[in-house]
């Protein structure tokens, strides 16, 4: 599609600074990469930031879904009956940000303690459970650092990204250098789409902040609940600490950005395919063919094994169950949970022998 | 109903009573009705997907059912193609609780979409995730080809409840560092978004099936299909045998424990697990996907 209707909305006209060719702009572009010759134009003059390119395989899309069809363990023994029905190659604008947080925390809790006594009496001993409340007061510093990957996109399909983002990381993380800056890129050999990014630098690294600040909130509350107990602990010996209740807890943010990468523009291939006509998508991580995401057809065997299992579970575990809570004592509360894990079991794995897909994710 | 007269290009055209911003059938401008006022802030998402697409991608997700006769793809005929565009308002919201000590003690910023008509379309639902990027400045030519809905509810009156579990979570996050936060809220409605939807009907065994399809990425958003005869047989057969398999294994190892009978019942009690999954798809009128 052209930009012309951007020039009737505006009364401006995008061109390409390096080659003069029509960009397409939308609301939220920030830089426009040309299609025809990879040069980035950025529109809002206030900022620009680096660009790099992960190249993608030029050409041989068809090879990396049939190779993944050959050598996966399931999908080998179905691939007579597939049918590629359209395989694609996006470019997809992503940010690392490594934030670090800090907090400098507080808080005031009330630990429950109790402990057991054996005590004798003139019909021989019984037990006895005790309780007693210990307020404490905890604090002190928390910090660490996260790296928070950031598609700069609208939140397309995540289930599909996520796994991308995450398995590029580990190339980052070896330092294995795949990208090069988009300037230098022969763009002829770019085959594929490139979406342009709709989120800049500042929002990037407002949105790491918020992030980063969220998974340490987590920690720190951990890490709270612990010392709490383990005060209590200290101050009444021979008694073991429970439940935590706060009466407050401080945890303050404090966020500092040690790094923010260029926009790093990922290449994924995206493949859509029938299995006895049932349509199926797949996606390859595009500079080296490796399977991120994938559907796959439930296969009668999958859905024979899991009703088989549902038929023990119920039958084994529903059966003992009960039986042992007519026996009572220990077995009664075991003979519980085996009812219930039964009546779980049985409902799960129908579940599973009857769905319509098979999801498989990068580990 | 009533009759409003479009500022721009001096169409009239009629417009339900309820209606606060009205979109011009025939230049596609977007009118304050109350106050005639033209309104630019109005978007529109690319049309990606062509009808026998969101049709294939239908019948290639109804055919992936269980329940679904195996002839599905092969023996139905598409019978319907509506192309729709749903209005929804974009919002931004902007919220910043602010400390003596921190000016950003709780910040909330983010875009949200939401749908703009109270009656939407069948299994369309406030659940779907709309992206709030990716949007277009409005063209009045896509009018020409689909379905056009007018937004009926109050653009203000929803900034309310979109706004008020953001400030509630702003202030939450500034209460760790002071007791008295000050308030700086900036969401503000940006406009009217039209999103495409393709209505997919199709016909099998001379019984009429309807899907909603994302017009802009393909997703199947929603989907009704047929319930085979020959799976209907399965699942209920599937039901009994899992009934006396939880019957016998439960007595059998309930005899071993010298509980025979209260064996037996335990399986039959863990089984109704599975005989609820089974019985709800087998006894089921017509199938229904929805999209996760």
């Amino acid at each position: 599609m052209s930009g012309g209707h951007v020039e009737e909305m505006r009364g401006e006209v995008f061109k390409c600074q390096r080659c003069g060719a029509p960009l397409d702009i939308s609301p939220e572009t920030i830089v426009a990469i040309c299609p025809y010759c990879g040069y980035p134009n950025w529109i809002n003059q206030a900022f620009t930031h680096p660009i790099v390119i992960v190249p993608g395989k030029a050409r041989g899309l068809d090879r990396v879904f049939y190779e993944w069809l050959s050598i996966d363990e399931e999908m080998k023994h179905l691939k007579d009956k597939v049918v590629l029905k359209n395989i694609d190659m996006i470019y997809v604008p992503v940010y690392y940000v490594s934030v670090s947080a800090s907090s400098h925390y507080r808080g005031k809790a009330t630990v429950t303690l109790t402990r057991t006594r054996v005590i004798k009496t003139d019909k021989g001993t019984r037990t006895e459970v005790q309780t007693r409340y210990i307020t404490v007061y905890v604090s002190g510093n928390y910090q660490d650092s996260y790296t928070i990957p950031l598609v700069a996109r609208r939140a397309a399909d995540r289930r599909i990204i996520d796994p991308l983002i995450e398995y590029y990381y580990g190339f980052l993380e070896k330092r294995e250098n795949l990208q090069v800056p988009i300037e230098k890129v022969d763009w002829k050999d770019v085959k594929g789409q490139v979406l342009a990014p709709e989120i800049g630098p500042r929002d990037a690294e407002d949105y790491a902040r918020d992030q980063a600040c969220e998974s340490m909130h987590k920690e720190v509350e951990k890490r709270m609940n612990t010392e709490a107990r383990e005060k209590a602990a200290l101050m009444s010996p021979g008694w073991i600490p429970t439940f935590v209740s706060w009466h407050y807890k401080i945890i303050p943010c404090r966020t500092r950005i040690e790094n923010i990468t260029p926009i790093i523009l990922l290449p994924m291939i995206h493949a859509y395919y029938t299995y006895q006509r049932r349509l199926y998508r797949a996606a390859f991580a595009g500079w080296d063919g490796r399977k991120v995401y994938s559907e796959e057809p439930v296969t009668q065997g999958a859905r024979i094994i899991s009703y088989i299992g549902a038929l023990f579970a119920s039958g084994i575990l529903g059966g003992a169950g009960l039986a042992g809570i007519y026996l009572g004592g220990e077995a009664a509360i075991a003979g519980g949970i085996g009812l219930v894990a039964g009546l779980a079991g049985s409902y799960f794995l129908t579940r599973e022998a009857l769905k319509d897909v098979e999801v498989e994710e990068l580990e | 109903m009533k009759r409003i007269k479009c500022s721009y290009c001096g169409a009239e055209f009629e417009v339900p009573e309820t209606v606060s911003v009205a979109v011009c059938p025939y230049c596609g401008s977007t009118i304050w009705v109350q106050s005639g006022e033209i309104f630019k802030e109005h978007y529109i998402y690319d049309l990606r997907i062509e009808y026998n697409k969101a049709y294939n991608n239908a019948i290639g997700i109804a055919q992936r059912q269980f329940a679904a006769p195996e002839d599905l793809a092969t023996s139905a005929t598409p019978s319907e193609g509506t192309l729709h565009f749903v209005p929804l308002y974009l919002y931004q919201i902007k919220i910043r609780a602010e400390c003596p000590e921190n000016p950003h003690a709780g910040i909330e910023e983010r875009w949200k979409t939401v749908l703009a008509m109270s009656t939407p379309l069948k299994g369309l639902t406030q659940e779907y995730r709309f992206p709030t990027r990716g949007r277009r400045f409005f063209e009045p030519r896509v009018l020409k080809r689909g379905k056009y809905h007018q937004p009926d509810r109050d653009p203000h009156e929803l900034l309310e409840l979109v706004v008020s579990s953001s400030r509630i979570r702003a202030l939450r996050e500034a209460y760790n560092e002071c007791d008295n936060p000050r308030l700086h809220d900036e969401s503000k409605w940006l406009g009217i978004i039209h999103y495409p939807f393709w209505q997919v009907g199709y016909t099998y065994q001379g019984k009429e099936y309807y899907g909603l399809v994302d017009a802009s990425d393909g997703t199947v958003v929603y989907l009704e299909y047929p319930i085979g005869s020959k799976r209907r047989q399965l699942l209920l057969g599937g039901t009994i045998g899992l009934l006396l398999a939880g019957a016998l294994l439960g007595a059998g190892i309930g005899s071993v424990l010298g509980a025979a009978k209260l064996g037996l019942e335990g399986g039959v009690i863990a089984s109704l697990g599975g005989v609820f999954n089974m019985l709800r798809m087998g006894t089921a009128r017509i199938g229904k996907y929805r999209v996760k």
